[in-house]
C-alpha cells in the first residue's frame, strides 16, 4: 500500500505535462519559436530538420491548440508563412519546462 | 532538454546559421579593398570623392542583393528574439557614437589646428584605434568573431601604413594594408558561401503549410 502510494507521488508531477508539447517534433518546433520573435516555414524546416509534410502536421496541430500563429505576409515582394508562438503558447511552453523540471526532480536518485 | 542552456544555445545556434553565409565576410572583404583601393585610383586620376561614392554603395548593393537572392531562398527569413534585439540596438547606439567621433575627426583633419607632426600621430594612433574599436565592438555586439582578425588589421594597418609609405610607396602600402587582408576575408567568404549554397539547395515556399 505505502508501495502503490509512493508510485502515485512519483508519477503525479508527470500527469501536468503537456503531452502536446512532449512529443519531440513539437518540442523543437516550441522550443526554437520560443527563443525567436518569429520565423518562416522554410527557415524552421532548415532548423528543425523537419520534412515539409512532418513540419506541416506538427503545425497545424500546435495552431489547432492555440500555441502557434500562423500568418500570411510578404517579405519583399515574396509571400511568406511566418510562425510564432501566441502568447498562450509562450506561457504552455513555460509550463511544460516547469512541469517537467518537477518530474525529473521528482524522480530519486 | 529545458534548462536556459539548452535555450541559450539553441538561440546561438539559430543566430549562427544566418551567419554561416559567408556573405558578411565578403561585404568586409570588400569595404577593406574599396578602402586600399581609393589610393591606387587616386594616383590615375580618380577622385578620392568619386572612389567612395561608387565603391561602398556598390558594396551595400552586392550585400543586400545576395541577401535577398541568395541567402533568403535557400534558408527562409527569421526575426530574432528580444534579447538579440535588444544587443543590436546597443549596437545602434554605439555608430551614433561612431558617427559623431567620425564626424569630429574629419572636422579636426579639415579644420588644420593640428601641426604636421600631431597629424601623423593622428592619423596612425588615433584612426587606428578608431577602427580597432569600431570593427571591434561591431564583432563583439553582433558576435561575428571572424571580424576581431578585421579589427586587428584594420587598426594596426593605420600606423604601419606610415611605415610602408616609406618602404614601399604611399600607393602599394595601402593595397598591401587594406588590399591583401580584404581580398583573404573576401576569399574566405566566397568559399563559405559556395559551401553555404551547396549545403542549401534552394526552397520553394509552401503556400498553404499548416
Amino acid at each position: 500500500m505505502s508501495i502503490q502510494r509512493q508510485g502515485n507521488k512519483s508519477q503525479a508531477p508527470s500527469n501536468s505535462i503537456d503531452r502536446l508539447i512532449h512529443e519531440p517534433a513539437r518540442f523543437t518546433i516550441m522550443a526554437h519559436l520560443f527563443v525567436i520573435e518569429s520565423a518562416d516555414f522554410l527557415f524552421l524546416m532548415r532548423q528543425t530538420g523537419l520534412t515539409k509534410g512532418n513540419l506541416s502536421s506538427h503545425l497545424a496541430k500546435l495552431e489547432d491548440a492555440g500555441y502557434v500563429l500562423i500568418e500570411k505576409e510578404f517579405v519583399g515582394k515574396k509571400p511568406k508563412t511566418m510562425l510564432s508562438l501566441t502568447e498562450s503558447g509562450r506561457e504552455s511552453f513555460q509550463n511544460y519546462r516547469a512541469a517537467m523540471r518537477n518530474a525529473l526532480d521528482s524522480i530519486p536518485e | 532538454m529545458v534548462n536556459d542552456d539548452y535555450l541559450d544555445g539553441l538561440e546561438k545556434k539559430i543566430y549562427g546559421a544566418t551567419n554561416c553565409d559567408g556573405l558578411t565576410d565578403i561585404f568586409c572583404g570588400l569595404m577593406f579593398i574599396a578602402a586600399g583601393a581609393i589610393r591606387a585610383f587616386e594616383s590615375i586620376g580618380v577622385s578620392r570623392f568619386l572612389t567612395v561614392a561608387v565603391f561602398f554603395p556598390l558594396v551595400i548593393l552586392i550585400y543586400q542583393a545576395g541577401r535577398i537572392y541568395i541567402i533568403r531562398p535557400r534558408i527562409g527569413v527569421v526575426r530574432l528574439g528580444s534579447k538579440r534585439k535588444m544587443s543590436l540596438s546597443r549596437l545602434r547606439y554605439v555608430y551614433w557614437i561612431i558617427a559623431i567621433v567620425s564626424v569630429t575627426l574629419i572636422t579636426i583633419t579639415v579644420s588644420g589646428v593640428l601641426n604636421e607632426i600631431w597629424v601623423g600621430y593622428y592619423k596612425s594612433g588615433v584612426l587606428g584605434a578608431y577602427i580597432f574599436l569600431s570593427l571591434g565592438l561591431t564583432a563583439y555586439f553582433i558576435e561575428f568573431r571572424r571580424l576581431y582578425v578585421l579589427a586587428i588589421l584594420g587598426g594596426a594597418a593605420f600606423p604601419l601604413n606610415t611605415y610602408f609609405n616609406n618602404q614601399c610607396g604611399d600607393v602599394m602600402s595601402p593595397i598591401l594594408l587594406f588590399g591583401i587582408p580584404g581580398l583573404g576575408f573576401a576569399i574566405y567568404g566566397v568559399r563559405q558561401l559556395q559551401k553555404f549554397i551547396r549545403e542549401n539547395p534552394p526552397f520553394e515556399e509552401v503556400e498553404g503549410a499548416g
